[in-house]
């Protein structure tokens, strides 16, 4: 089992690059579905909401506290700092999953490094730049990697095995404290 | 040998020293020496036994080809078996002990097995356990003395007090090796942008340049050079870092020794780390390792390989001897012989070749040394270090064919030709292609995504090795221009490298592979037995299958085996390479992914809660699940049979977060679900649950649960916890694959909602109490849910049993998981609400005659566990031809039962069931899937497949625990052991 560790950590990568892990709110996240035409239909409630849908899997449509990710050809997550009503969306099927994720944020200097001790993605400024999101594995968990700032990420991580990936992440930072 | 330190030269710091230890004897070094240099600096010869024999050996290489030179590295939990003293930096406190030894380095009693040689030969292994002992016990006897003797070093036992790290990386051009090939191509990557990582195995960039005296003109370029590359920030170095695995993609495998030059890791720092590198493409530099020369005695301390006496020389001021005979087959001993005899020593050369190139023989007149043009040495004379060498003069093939002379010298220092270093190459693309002027194995330059540049490929001069790693690092930049002596290995080889008597036999033992002690006789022995192939050859001589995996000895097996097949080497052909190129430290491999975090766990949002209250937890998969919960120090066995029956008499509570849960939404969910399932769910009713049962394709039961139907078009389904991630798989294929015209998303919500379970007769009443809905049989009949709001917390109840109980299962979003649990609790006093583990659950579930994973085990099938009522035969369904097969259709098949266990001990799991009388040989009549002492029935009941098993009520069986070496009888009835009415959960 884990160590828990109380968020958050401020410590260093082995090659001394300072980073902060804490846990931060998640808001809400929705997951938006389809079938047929879920480029124009999606595209048209997301606009209703002042939103845009991504054109792919790997940039992100970001405004003000609200995000989107287009996590399949017809899914989009979008995660927003209040509840967003969805109801009336048919044909494409709306879920509610802000219980099923918590978000841990990486920040620092240190983050792209620490991160790429854990999954096998270029993390560079060119590979993966601000607003790019991936869906990747750490220690053989899904999760959603989105880096929102130079040097800052979020990890979407299943809520039940965020402490155990939380820990594996602080796991590999020196100096914690 | 009388190796010495020189006054002057050298690349090391001579303002510093301190002290290491071997075989606790103190030795001075400097920083810059390694464990090789500070003891031949000081004169120690013997820095090891051989693996079979027990030989004397000493250093033969200077780097990372060193075979005889394997070391115990530190003590207690740092100790570290097979180091190679020539890649081992020295540090103050280094301590180092010889391995392979009893009692002492210098005397060593397994060196009797010299003398029994003709018992180890080729084949030794294969042959130990036939002939004339055989049928007897008599090798089972020596297995033990066998197996101690056999394997390199001796492992410590205690956990490594280090840690190390995995990391990932990603570059436009990797660039092995940072010799001056490997450095013009990392310089002229670097200068056009290119994101570069150079990996140097050394803890120095310069390669072959380190072995340059110190001050020579290579110096100033390379001072240069690295001054450049150290201004280029998208140039990346790494130093003491070995690339030891090309693969697929351009993918390599690296590990840096971070800290293992200090006595013990800084803290925060890895001891190693292991890169993972992704690159666009690679440019191997990788240069090329001397090959030994095979002739009698060729491995007593002090016959080394004249590039390794030259790197002593001049990068740690190492005069190896005083007397040395050079033996060599091409030019490039030459500049060596040179440098050694201007440094003191008395030099001798033995040129297999008659006719020398005039400079080289000119040069080496005017520096005084001895040559002797078609010569060779026939045999090396000396026990634990060289006293002299026969020299004879040879055959273009390598025969002797003259008188012998003897010279007395303290150092053989030979060169065979070079071999490339092709590893990551032969890793990637197989089989290299044989060049018979340079008598040895090349890459191809360009292949895919990998360039071959400098020695690697056979380059004739440092110049030209240069301008190839310019070239394939882009070519950017003013080209580099630096010339390096013209004695060029590959120019005039004479390609032989083994010297024997004219009949071919050698006068003593002359080896090929030093560190697994193969023979030239054991080459000669296997191609008698005829295991000619190079695969059975390495195989049945270990030939190049140490630690060292054949860096010096290939070639020269190959080259006796060519000869003995009257074939050329190509047409024998060569082995291919495999990583790891050096080995590499488990604990680098394993990185953080050991202890707690060997593997990811998983805790319900309710998990403190638990541990706060006393919980023992179980693994469940890659759950943490409460198992019991103790009270007055409690046994398991006590606290579950409490639990239990307080579930029965009033109510309990557990957690089921685990179960597996999946949204199923669109149009077609419902006829999703229909083919899916066993049973219709087409006509499920919005507010409705039910249990249904999916099958594999091949007719077995797959899993079962629950599936509530949320909305028209949406339904909640759930799995079991093991299953979950399974189903999920399996339906998302279907939808991708075969299914394509369903409009349905599967989502799993496991982590969505946290899942509270609530059994018992009073179970009703807390929920009525907490949620204020009307929960009565008439409102909410089971298999029915509802949604209610506990705290503001908008929760969804079913109305379902796994105990037999009057039961509830409380769906809650997972962050309030904790809040809802805990203000049942709180409203469960009244009640006796109680908390119960997964012991309890399944004393319920078994007593109830409920299937679980015990049960659903990939080999039943739903005639089996008595659910065959359940399949539709109105509609198809995955699994629904499949499972009428006759095989599954079987009378005799196990089906599902209980038993009674008679007496007072329960019978364990996996038991086999046996007729009363019946021998117990065999697999039996059946075996036990679960088990528990009942309380509510006041005795031991199992849950069991049984042939013929319904028929069978009454009769009294025999249950063997073959492992526990138990057995028992037991009364077969029917497996709904309690309330098979199903009274209380309906009720």
């Amino acid at each position: 089992m884990a160590k828990k560790h109380p968020m958050p950590i401020r410590g260093m990568t082995s090659d001394g690059q300072p980073v902060t892990i804490s846990e931060v709110e998640l808001g809400s996240l929705t997951q938006l579905a389809g079938w047929d035409n879920f480029d124009k239909l999606a595209g048209g409630i997301l606009r209703k909401k002042s939103l845009s849908l991504p054109q792919d899997c790997r940039f992100s449509f970001r405004r003000g506290l609200t995000t989107v990710w287009r996590i399949a050809p017809d899914r989009v997550l979008v995660r927003s700092d209040t509840a967003m009503s969805f109801e009336a969306v048919e044909p494409l099927v709306a879920l509610e999953l802000s219980h099923s994720r918590v978000c841990v944020r990486l920040e620092g200097p240190g983050a792209a490094s620490l991160l790429s001790r854990v999954i096998a993605i270029d993390l560079s400024e060119v590979g993966f730049p601000v607003g790019t999101f991936a869906q990747t594995a750490i220690h053989h968990v899904s999760v959603l990697v989105d880096r929102f700032g130079g040097d800052e990420f979020d990890v979407l991580i299943p809520t039940t095995f965020g402490g155990s990936v939380s820990g594996f992440l602080v796991e590999h930072l020196n100096r914690a404290r | 040998m009388t190796a010495r330190r020189l006054a002057t030269g050298g690349r090391i710091n001579r303002s510093l020293s301190f002290t290491v230890q071997f075989d606790g004897r103190p030795y001075r070094a400097h920083p810059g020496d390694t464990l090789a240099s500070a003891l031949l600096a000081n004169g120690q010869q013997i820095v090891g036994r051989s693996f079979k024999y027990h030989r004397p050996r000493g250093l033969v290489a200077a780097g990372v080809e060193e075979t005889n030179a394997l070391v115990h590295l530190r003590e207690g939990d740092r100790h570290e078996p097979n180091a190679q003293a020539t890649m081992v930096e020295v540090f103050d406190g280094l301590t180092s002990t010889s391995q392979n030894v009893w009692p002492s380095l210098q005397f060593d009693v397994g060196a009797i097995n010299g003398l029994l040689s003709r018992f180890f030969g080729a084949g030794f292994y294969y042959k130990t356990f036939i002939g004339p002992f055989s049928g007897t016990k008599f090798w089972m006897f020596c297995e033990g003395f066998i197996r101690r003797a056999a394997g390199m070093g001796r492992a410590t036992t205690f956990p490594d007090p280090d840690h190390y790290e995995k990391i990932n990386a990603f570059c436009d051009v990797l660039i092995v090796g940072a010799g001056p090939a490997g450095i013009a191509a990392a310089l002229a990557a670097g200068r056009r942008g290119d994101n570069v990582i150079l990996v140097e195995q050394d803890r120095d960039l310069g390669g072959s340049l380190l072995s340059e005296p110190f001050g020579s003109t290579s110096d100033g370029w390379l001072t240069q050079a690295l001054a450049e590359l150290d201004d280029l920030p998208n140039v990346r170095v790494l130093t003491r870092t070995t690339a030891f695995g090309a693969y697929d993609c351009e993918v390599f495998g690296l590990v840096e020794r971070v800290q293992d030059h200090v006595l013990a890791p800084d803290e925060g720092k890895p001891r190693q780390r292991y890169w993972v590198v992704r690159t666009k493409r690679a440019v191997l530099a990788t240069g090329a390792i001397e090959r030994p020369m095979v002739f009698a005695g060729n491995d007593v301390p002090g016959v080394m390989l004249i590039s390794a006496v030259r790197s002593y020389l001049n990068r740690y001021a190492v005069l190896a001897g005083e007397r040395i005979v050079v033996a060599t087959n091409n030019d490039s001993a030459y500049t060596a012989a040179i440098e050694l005899a201007n440094s003191g020593a008395k030099v001798t050369i033995c040129d297999l070749r008659r006719e020398i190139p005039a400079h080289l023989g000119a040069n080496a007149k005017n520096a005084g040394i001895d040559l002797r043009p078609g010569q060779a040495v026939l045999k090396v004379v000396g026990g634990k270090s060289v006293k002299a060498a026969y020299l004879v003069p040879v055959t273009p093939e390598g025969k002797a064919m003259g008188r012998r002379v003897r010279i007395s010298c303290d150092l053989v220092a030979a060169s065979g030709g070079w071999v490339p270093t092709l590893h990551l190459w032969s890793q990637r693309f197989g089989k290299p292609h044989y060049d018979k002027e340079l008598d040895t194995f090349l890459p191809s330059v360009e292949k895919g995504a990998f360039t071959c540049v400098g020695s690697l490929v056979g380059s004739p001069s440092l110049r030209d090795s240069l301008l190839q790693g310019h070239k394939a690092g882009g070519g950017t930049g003013k080209e580099p221009a630096l010339f390096g002596h013209a004695d060029f290995w590959g120019r005039n080889l004479l390609p032989v490298a083994v010297i024997t008597r004219a009949d071919g036999s050698t006068p003593g033992k002359a080896f090929v592979d030093f560190q697994h002690d193969v023979k030239l006789a054991d080459i000669d022995q296997a191609h008698l037995e005829g295991y000619v192939s190079v695969e059975h050859l390495k195989r049945y001589t270990t030939s190049g299958m140490a630690a060292d995996q054949g860096k010096t000895s290939n070639l020269n097996a190959l080259a006796r085996m060519a000869e003995l097949r009257g074939l050329t080497i190509p047409n024998v052909g060569t082995t291919t390479f495999r990583p790891p190129y050096t080995p590499v430290a488990i604990g680098a491999i394993v990185g953080h992914d050991h202890g707690l975090h060997l593997r990811p766990t998983r805790l319900s949002t309710i998990h403190d809660w638990h541990k706060e209250n006393g919980a023992e937890m179980m693994d469940a998969g890659v759950w943490l699940r409460p198992w019991y919960y103790p009270v007055n120090g409690e046994s398991l066995n006590e606290a579950y049979v409490r639990e239990a029956a307080h579930v029965r008499e009033h109510a309990g509570i557990v957690d089921v977060s685990t179960l597996g849960k999946i949204a199923v939404q669109g149009p077609d969910a419902a006829e999703f679900l229909n083919r899916v399932y066993v049973n219709g769910f087409k006509t499920l009713p919005v507010g409705r649950l039910r249990y249904g049962i999916m099958l594999r394709e091949d007719g077995f039961v797959f899993d079962d649960g629950a599936t509530a139907r949320i909305g028209e078009n949406e339904f909640f389904m759930s799995t079991t916890t093991a299953n979950a991630a399974k189903v999920l798989a399996w339906a998302e294929h279907l939808l991708q694959t075969a299914w394509r015209d369903l409009k349905v998303h599967v989502t799993s919500v496991t982590d969505q909602w946290a899942a509270i379970a609530i059994a018992g007769p009073k179970s009703g009443r807390v929920l009525m109490d907490i949620t204020g809905a009307d929960l009565s049989r008439e409102a909410l009949p089971n298999n029915h849910f509802t949604l209610v709001t506990i705290d503001d917390v908008p929760c969804r109840l079913h109305r379902m049993s796994f105990s037999g109980e009057l039961a509830y299962e409380l769906y809650v979003p997972a962050k309030r998981g904790r809040e809802i649990w805990e203000a049942l609790i709180a409203i469960g006093v009244p009640y006796n609400l109680k908390p119960y583990g997964l012991e309890a659950m399944g004393a319920l579930r078994i007593e109830k005659g409920h299937i679980a994973g015990s049960e659903i085990e990939g080999r039943t099938t739903m005639k089996d566990l008595g659910l065959e009522g359940f399949a539709s035969s109105k509609k198809p369904f995955v699994g629904s031809v499949l499972r009428k097969r006759s095989l599954l259709e079987d009378p005799l098949r196990p089906c599902l039962v209980g038993l009674e266990i008679m007496g007072d001990a329960g019978a364990r799991a996996g038991s086999l069931l046996y007729a009363l009388n019946a021998p117990t040989k065999g697999h039996g009549e059946g075996w036990v899937s679960a088990t528990t002492y009942s309380p509510a029935l006041k005795k031991n009941i199992a849950l069991a497949l049984l042939s013929r098993g319904p028929q069978r009520f009454g009769e009294t069986i025999q249950v063997v625990d073959f492992v526990g070496n138990q057995s028992w009888q037991a009364k077969v009835v029917s497996h709904h052991f309690f309330d098979p009415e199903g009274h209380r959960q309906n009720g």
